[in-house]
């Protein structure tokens, strides 16, 4: 078992495909897409904060006070003697006034749109103020009763929490994305790439049992996933950490940084564990099937599809508080515990359910591959 | 029936496949032969004879369909592991991995077949020396020629050495050296006592290297027997003409 296991190590290292998944994309390709989406965000809304933008206004009607806030507030006015038509994307906005009744035009399918609206409802706003208190001090009454209570905000939420929700808000979801796929590429050589090679008659009648055969190759696709995935958190949360701030629009409040405790991580590990043995398994199997890589790659590519939908129901509205259940069903349970880790608010319920089930599926689908690659008729389908 | 301990015993194998276009498929059906210690025995045949289906079935890579095969006294279907470890099998052009070096391969092979590891990287070198291949010892094998990688192959087996050695092809695509190289090592294991069980589609070969040759059409043996005999029984003096007489084919004038 253990020269059986050097030899599938030794040869699914120099693979390079497999080595691009584990390594390459999870620690250099999501800082890129995190960093190059995260500056492109800010860069954009700086970008439109900053610029100047037009609005049509009526010739007249608009009280001096309300034009001279809107163009302190950036924006440049073209006069208009009618209700536009349609607004142009050179004026993306206008502002009529019916008596006391202001209506904003805008466009809504445009960010110009819609950072004009913005600014215009501000300056509105604003202007309302000024006539209120203008007309309390003709009354003599104090502005102060404007204000009767203050409002404080204040983000009581660790700088560790604040960074456990942010990277885990889509940890669990790319987790089990990328350890299917690192597991995929890895699994196809061990399996049909070695049909292909016509090597596996080899190690077949060399090695006394074929269970040892195909459990060196569970083993070491299973590595692969668990050093995808050590490495893909190390990736995220460095990016996430660093860049992805920019993702959300604004800085967090009070910044953020991630503590993972030792015990975190060893519950993390725990699950991950036996998810990775269950992955490897279900794609040693399906690929041992397969008569040729082309025909593997067919096979395992609409099982991606069938692990994205449940990994993805963490990430909807709702998603985290679906029961008990939720906990049995397979990917989506560990999407979700890994969330419940990093954001700090694990259930005990919901770990044991997830670990136990997680255990129960990996074992049913290494016997099951262990089966499947005992047959002939599998691993040399006509 | 006694099964000797030694050699290999095929009684009456079958071995049918069943292929969505071609419905049963009898790629060997019904053949008995015997190779002892110390032989050289060639399979001969066309394209599609069975050849290959039947070194697989001894080498326990696929499972016969009816019939019995004993290696070592040994039942392939019954005590496969046992088998696996009293033999050593070549599947022809391929059967070696492009990543891992010779030596890599050479001595994870040998552990597998149950050898100390610091024994078999020494005796490595030793026949990697043998078969001029010390130079590419630790170059991977998608580097090398096919000679080269032939050789690797048959160094695979000769680390281990074991009682039985099942060989498709084993010169397949090589130049004259390299085959001449091969050839003698398949000898050395000869002289050794050792069973050797091999195919071949050239007629050269098979009269140079086996002691006995069985020729293979359409999944049985059409004749079997040393040089002699097959002379005798079909009255024809060159290989390739008793070949061809045997397939049921005329070999072309001279």
């Amino acid at each position: 078992m253990k020269a059986l296991f050097r030899k599938e190590l030794l040869d699914v290292l120099r693979d390079r495909r497999t080595l691009f998944s584990m390594i390459v994309v999870p620690l250099v390709a999501f800082p890129a897409i995190i960093g190059g989406a995260s500056f492109f965000a800010k860069r954009g809304i700086t970008k439109i904060q900053s610029e100047t933008l037009r609005i049509f206004v009526p010739a007249q009607g608009i009280p001096e006070e309300v034009r001279q806030l809107l163009e302190e507030a950036n924006l440049q006015l073209v006069p208009l003697n009618t209700l536009p038509d349609t607004l142009t994307a050179s004026v993306p906005a206008a502002l009529i006034r019916e008596g006391n009744r202001y209506r904003i035009l805008y466009d809504g399918a445009s960010e110009k749109g819609q950072e004009a609206r913005r600014r215009i409802r501000e300056v509105l706003q604003k202007h309302k103020e000024i006539v209120i208190r203008r007309q309390l001090e003709d009354l003599g009454v104090p502005p102060e009763i404007l204000s009767p209570l203050q409002v404080q905000e204040e983000n009581l939420a660790s700088k560790e929490r604040m960074g456990g929700m942010v990277v885990g808000m889509f940890l669990g979801y790319i987790l089990v994305i990328f350890m299917f796929t690192s597991a995929m590429y890895a699994a196809m050589d061990l399996t049909v790439g070695e049909k292909e090679r016509r090597t596996l008659e080899v190690l077949l009648s060399a090695a006394p049992y074929r269970r040892n055969v195909v459990m060196a190759k569970i083993s070491v696709v299973t590595l692969v996933a668990v050093v995808t995935s050590i490495i893909l958190v190390i990736g995220w949360i460095l990016s996430m950490l660093y860049m992805g701030a920019g993702l959300f629009g604004e800085e967090i409040p009070g910044g953020m940084t991630l503590g993972l405790s030792a015990q975190q991580g060893l519950l993390s590990f725990l699950v991950l564990l036996p998810f990775a043995v269950f992955v490897a398994s279900v794609e040693v199997a399906i690929a041992s099937f397969a008569r040729s890589y082309r025909e593997a790659q067919s096979y395992l590519s609409p099982l991606m599809i069938l692990v994205i939908l449940p990994a993805m129901v963490t990430l909807m509205p709702g998603g985290s508080d679906l029961g008990w259940w939720k906990s049995l069903v397979p990917v989506l349970n560990v999407s979700d515990i890994f969330r419940q880790i990093l954001q700090d608010r694990l259930s005990m319920l919901s770990y044991g359910l997830t670990l136990g089930s997680s255990l129960l599926y990996a074992a049913v689908a290494l016997g099951i591959a262990v089966f499947l690659f005992q047959r002939e008729e599998i691993l040399f389908r006509e | 029936m006694t099964v000797p301990t030694e050699g290999v015993v095929v009684q009456d194998l079958k071995k049918y496949f069943l292929d969505r276009k071609r419905g049963l498929v009898k790629a060997v059906d019904g053949v008995s032969f015997e190779a002892r210690p110390g032989e050289i025995f060639a399979l001969l045949g066309p394209n599609g004879a069975g050849k290959t289906t039947c070194l697989r079935v001894i080498a326990t890579v696929l499972k016969p369909t009816a019939g019995q095969v004993f290696v070592q006294g040994w039942n392939v279907t019954q005590h496969p592991d046992q088998v696996r470890r009293v033999l050593g099998f070549h599947p022809g052009d391929a059967g070696v991995y492009h990543r891992l070096t010779p030596y890599e391969m050479v001595t994870v092979f040998a552990e597998l077949a149950g050898h100390d590891r610091r024994e078999a990287q020494k005796k490595a070198w030793e026949i990697f020396d043998q078969l001029g291949l010390t130079e590419v010892a630790k170059t991977p094998m998608g580097k090398l020629s096919t000679g080269q990688r032939q050789k690797s192959a048959i160094a695979r087996i000769m680390v281990v050495d074991p009682p039985v050695w099942v060989l498709d092809e084993p010169a397949l695509g090589l130049d004259v050296p390299t085959t001449q190289e091969v050839e003698q090592a398949i000898l050395d294991a000869k002289q050794r006592g050792r069973t050797v069980i091999l195919s071949t589609h050239t007629m050269e070969q098979a009269e140079y290297l086996a002691d006995r040759i069985a020729v293979m059409d359409r999944g049985t043996i059409q004749a079997m027997g040393t040089m002699e005999d097959l002379r005798r029984s079909t009255h024809k003096t060159r290989l390739r003409e008793i070949f061809l007489s045997l397939i049921k084919l005329e070999a072309p004038a001279p």
